[in-house]
């Protein structure tokens, strides 16, 4: 396991993804497509919990673990804000509906779901953690 | 007649003269009948900020037919997206338009799956004639 802490910071994302994307370089068999689809979701999933800590006093800090396993890795962010109250990830905004042209946000969660084959995400008062596996091939479905 | 106006904008403006930040640089190219936004380095949720400025000062003066050159960008998450969307707001404000210049297959993924593609046109190259986003 790589396991990775670092404060809550816009910063330290492209760390993160650099982190992340050179665990996951060391199975030969990842695809660089797979690669590049699990740096995205990292990326994601981490602005996520730095903005969580964004109205938290001081410094909070974000953990990222990595699974590295023959077919898969399995990448967990984080992170110690108020928690997300979500049943279901939402869908991808409709940019060709007027509204969703007005919201320039909204994309992050469900992008994860799209580019990875599992997203789980478990929150509690005490943070989110947000658990992403990308197959060395992509999934059905 | 051509006429050319380069911003720079960086993180970290010394004292004389202007710098590439690590991450991301903007360059803003005037020409005669359009805006070139040029952008090197990574657009995520640390680099937007300079970015929006540069997106301010773009479509704030001269042909706000603006293109934005992502030819050496080599990462793009939703907050970048988000970004370009604000940009493509600031541009149709100005009476102007937005066009992104990609040929990176995973940027490209990534304004795809994010649907800007749909509203957005997008070429390979800068010279590739516009056709309408689908």
């Amino acid at each position: 396991m790589v396991e990775l802490e670092f404060p809550a910071r816009p910063e330290y994302l492209a760390l993160a993804r650099l982190v992340v994307a050179a665990t996951a370089s060391i199975e030969p068999r990842f695809r660089d497509e797979r690669i590049d689809d699990l740096r995205v979701a990292v990326s994601e999933a981490t602005t996520n919990a730095i903005e969580a800590h964004a109205h938290l006093d001081g410094v909070e800090r974000i953990h990222i673990r990595c699974n590295l396993a023959d077919d898969r890795i399995e990448v967990e962010v984080q992170d110690h804000g108020p928690g997300l109250d979500l049943d279901r990830i939402p869908p991808m905004p409709d940019l060709t509906e007027v509204e969703g042209l007005a919201n320039q946000s909204g994309f992050g969660l469900p992008l994860m779901q799209i580019l990875t084959d599992e997203t789980e995400i478990r929150s509690s008062p005490d943070g989110t953690a947000v658990k992403l596996v990308v197959l060395q091939r992509r999934g059905a479905g | 007649m051509y006429v050319s106006q380069l911003c720079n904008y960086s993180g970290v403006l010394p004292p004389g003269g202007s710098t590439v930040d690590r991450v991301l640089a903007v360059e803003i190219r005037r020409e005669q009948a359009r805006t070139i936004v040029v952008v090197r380095g990574e657009l995520d949720l640390a680099t937007v900020p300079q970015f929006r400025s540069a997106s301010i000062e773009a479509a704030s003066a001269g042909p706000a037919q603006v293109v934005v050159d992502l030819t050496a960008v080599d990462f793009v998450d939703s907050v970048g997206v988000g970004a370009l969307l604000g940009l493509r707001r600031r541009a149709l404000a100005a009476g102007g338009s937005l066009t992104i210049v990609c040929d990176e297959p995973r940027v490209r993924q990534v304004l795809d799956l994010t649907g800007i593609s749909t509203v957005v046109p997008v070429l390979e190259r800068l010279d590739e004639p516009v056709r309408p986003a689908e």
